[in-house]
């Protein structure tokens, strides 16, 4: 196993939530820029996303080769109602649904990591570039919550 | 590459410094726990190993199959972690971590899958040094966020 990856995987939702912490309660509407999610947003994007995130790779080793089904960030996030959610259940939520994913990833035999699926608009993945999405996601997203403070 | 991958990587000292930032000055000096860097040695620790990282990246990509040379995480008495000081350190990492995305951007598809020997780790492609890099970011930024 590649160092820092389960650990790195691990401590996602424990710095999200931290940092909500520190997050003025007036600013859980405030988007770190135009277009961009807000705090709340985030959390409750990252919660709904984990399951997505975790199905890809579970489908990328069960079915290799097979597509996956894409979906609109944006649109997903009105669909789902992002806004009028508790960022702190999300947060929680986001934790219990990592803790499955790293349950998942540690079950996995060596070659397993080097199987792919294929994102309509990504192209080919392997499991491992999965789990790389998934942390440079969770920092994407910590910086998102950085810069409103 | 992912898109998420590089600004990932990207974004690693800019959410460490925000980090900093946001500590009590006092508590640059503080230890999340007995043995664990301190905020002002984190920062010194990511600046003192991003070459060393990006050197491994690099040495895969040009001598594949080479062994790499190891350095021991608790020499950093040696270094001087502790009389950093943390602008300056801050800085150090932002810049060079610049270098090695820099460097990761210009690499064809088949060059991330090259590899070197870790001594201790084995066989390790580029790929998965990069997810090292992001996981160890995630691990020191645990760590701030820890003393706050």
């Amino acid at each position: 196993m590649t160092p820092y990856v389960i650990s790195g995987l691990e401590f996602g939702p424990v710095v999200i939530e931290r940092v909500l912490r520190q997050i003025d309660p007036k600013a859980m509407e405030k988007p770190a820029g135009e277009g961009r999610f807000t705090p709340r947003e985030v959390a409750a994007h990252l919660a709904d996303w984990e399951p997505i995130l975790h199905g890809r790779i579970k489908q990328t080793v069960d079915s290799p080769g097979s597509v996956l089904v894409a979906y609109d960030e944006v649109q997903r996030g009105k669909d789902m109602n992002y806004t009028a959610t508790d960022p702190f259940d999300s947060a929680q939520a986001f934790a219990k649904h990592r803790q499955a994913t790293v349950e998942y990833l540690k079950g996995l035999e060596a070659a397993d990591w080097e199987k792919s699926s294929i994102h309509p608009e990504r192209g080919v993945m392997t499991v491992r570039e999965w789990v790389m999405a998934v942390m440079g996601h969770d920092t994407y997203h910590v910086e998102q919550l950085t810069a409103v403070w | 590459m992912n898109r998420y991958v590089l600004s990932g990587l990207e974004f690693g000292p800019v959410v460490v410094e925000r980090i900093i930032g946001q500590l009590d000055p006092k508590k640059l000096d503080t230890r999340s726990a007995e043995g664990r860097f301190t905020p002002r040695e984190v920062a010194a620790h990511l600046a003192d190993w991003e070459p060393i990282l990006m050197g491994r990246i690099q040495q895969s990509v040009e001598q594949p199959g080479s062994v790499l040379a190891t350095y021991d995480d608790d020499k950093s008495n040696e270094r001087k972690y502790s009389e950093s000081n943390v602008t300056e350190q801050l800085a150090a990492f932002a810049q060079r971590r610049k270098a090695t995305v820099a460097y990761l951007k210009n690499l064809q598809r088949d060059e991330w899958e090259k590899s070197a020997v870790h001594p201790e780790r084995g066989a390790m492609t580029v790929l998965e040094w990069a997810a090292a890099i992001m996981g160890h970011d995630m691990y020191h930024i645990e760590q701030l966020t820890a003393v706050w």
